[in-house]
């Protein structure tokens, strides 16, 4: 069976610039699949493409086995972009033509609209949905994304308004969508979120895809432990040693921070020394780390964004 | 078409107040004309002529301004993030321009009679510029339509009306549909008995160049990027 969401090479230039760089990539089923990167890295402009927003400049990709921009494939697609717009409507009408117009009828869309509102805590909200705040708004757009029952997801920052208690049902939301077989593609800048419900994680600057694995493969390979060593003091060999990796310590306790690979090591060469271990502590870092380093790596191979 | 109309619906939600004001036009118009007394009739007529030109133009403002406004609100990626393609999209927009002109015609249609009959003469003129004036709002909506997509808003308003000027000239020149059903628009008296004999070729030609206007649109509009500020 098709994967839902594939990027085919796919290229998207601006005159000169190039804002998606051969991009391929595929969402599979039943995972959700978190879409990293800067600002300007080219998240966004792949989410148009994939939608059909936007013509691809070379390359291509298939949206539940059919072409982007294919109009009828987005009937079972759920979309809520980073900003949603909303008619002169009450939330319900609003929820009620997103189905309509993903081919759904009454009476079953209705109920199904109510029921949505409902559990996004939406069922009192105000007849002008322009009016709304722009937590509320993008609940609602999740309403709309959700509506079709779709069987792929894709969603642009869709929890970026949110509070807390709206964060945490939308988590549940898409874990549950995810549980029933749906895929889910988002972007998010709320790494703490993307660390909680993603399988996956694709990170993209300068429009080129440059890391694209599992979370806890690149937490684990990024992997420290803090060592705290007794009895020797900040002449020592060892403490020469390892100076590079030791952090600020007391008199006759040396710290370090190490690569999980040169755990053994140092353990057995303090032992050796005379020293007493004190405590070895795994530290893992978090995403919001390697965001930073993959930013930084990215800025060094591929030049600093204009 | 169901699609197109659930979008034009909220389109013309959004702009009831405009159209609604707009409608009252011809009211206001006839009121100032027969309020003090019984007007000339070539008043009434200018004044007749003056509303099926402002009929047009709403058309064909509408029409260009239309596309503009939803790519700026972002509107336009709520509708086409869903199952609905691009001339669907399209078709929404061309019942939106050219509904409110229906409200506005049937405006012009009562007052004109209503002036017709304060100067004891016949209306059957009425009824001959309203359906040069409701098929010509397709085809200028159509074209409205055509240059949003290519050109800023006020530059395809502009663009709009001078076509339906370059029309009027190349009826004059006596080349048949659009153009000579603007000449028949602008010529006809409201006390008029006979219907033209070129109007019903006029009627169905102004149509089909509506209709190839508008195809010529949504093949455009679907090899072209939305215009949005991406990340």
């Amino acid at each position: 069976m098709a994967a839902p969401l594939e990027f085919q090479g796919t290229t998207k230039s601006f005159g000169s610039q190039k804002a998606l760089d051969n991009l391929s990539l595929t969402v599979e089923r039943g995972e959700i699949l978190g879409f990293l990167g800067p600002n300007g890295a080219g998240k966004t402009t792949a989410i148009h493409l994939a939608l059909g927003f936007l013509r691809a400049s070379a390359g291509g990709g298939k949206i539940l086995g059919a072409s982007f921009g294919h109009a009828a494939s987005r009937a079972k697609v759920g979309f809520l972009p980073d900003s949603p717009a909303f008619f002169a409507e009450s939330a319900l009408s609003a929820v009620t033509v997103a189905g309509q117009l993903n081919n759904l009828r009454n009476p079953q869309l209705r109920e199904r609209a109510k029921a949505l509102l409902s559990r996004l805590d939406l069922s009192s909200a105000g007849k002008d949905a322009r009016r709304f705040s722009r937590g509320m708004q993008q609940r609602l757009g999740m309403a709309q994304a959700l509506v079709n029952d779709p069987d792929l997801l894709i969603l642009d920052e869709p929890t970026s308004a949110l509070d807390p208690p709206g964060v945490l049902e939308v988590r549940e939301l898409l874990r549950a969508a995810r549980d029933d077989g749906k895929s889910i593609f988002f972007s998010s800048h709320q790494l703490s979120e993307v660390e909680q419900i993603c399988d996956r994680i694709a990170f993209l600057d300068h429009g080129r895809l440059l890391r694209l694995g599992s979370l806890a493969s690149f937490l684990e390979d990024s992997g420290r432990v803090g060592i705290v060593i007794q009895g020797l003091p900040a002449s020592a060999e060892i403490a020469q040693k390892y100076r590079q990796y030791r952090t600020a310590s007391p008199e006759n306790v040396l710290h370090f921070t190490v690569p999980v690979r040169l755990q053994r090591e140092l353990i057995e060469q303090a032992w050796a020394a005379g020293g007493t271990l004190e405590s070895v502590t795994p530290l893992r870092r978090s995403l919001e780390d390697l965001f930073v380093t993959w930013s930084k790596e990215a800025d060094a191979h591929l030049g600093a964004p204009s | 078409m169901i699609k197109a109309w659930l979008i034009a619906k909220r389109l013309l939600w959004q702009n009831r107040w405009l159209f609604l004001l707009l409608a009252l036009w011809p009211y206001i118009m006839a009121a100032i004309l027969t309020g003090g007394g019984q007007p000339d009739p070539d008043d009434v007529l200018w004044m007749l002529h003056q509303e099926c030109f402002a009929g047009l133009a709403l058309v064909a403002f509408t029409g260009s301004t239309l596309l503009g406004n939803e790519q700026r609100s972002r509107r336009i990626i709520m509708v086409l993030g869903r199952a609905v393609s691009r001339p669907q999209y399209l078709l929404s927009l061309l019942i939106t321009a050219w509904l409110p002109l229906l409200l506005y015609a049937s405006g012009f249609v009562v007052s004109g009679i209503f002036m017709a009959q304060s100067l004891h003469s016949p209306h059957g003129g009425i009824w001959i510029m309203l359906s040069a004036q409701l098929v010509l709002g397709i085809w200028a909506g159509a074209v409205s339509i055509f240059w949003s997509i290519l050109l800023p808003q006020l530059i395809a308003s502009i663009a709009s009306v001078a076509l339906l000027g370059l029309a009027a000239y190349l009826g004059g020149l006596g080349i048949i549909g659009p153009g000579r059903l603007i000449l028949t628009l602008f010529e006809t008296s409201f006390s008029a008995g006979t219907v033209p004999s070129s109007l019903s070729i006029d009627l169905l030609l102004t149509l089909v160049a509506g209709g190839a206007w508008f195809a010529a649109a949504a093949w455009i509009f679907n090899r072209r990027d939305l215009n949005l500020s991406a990340d």
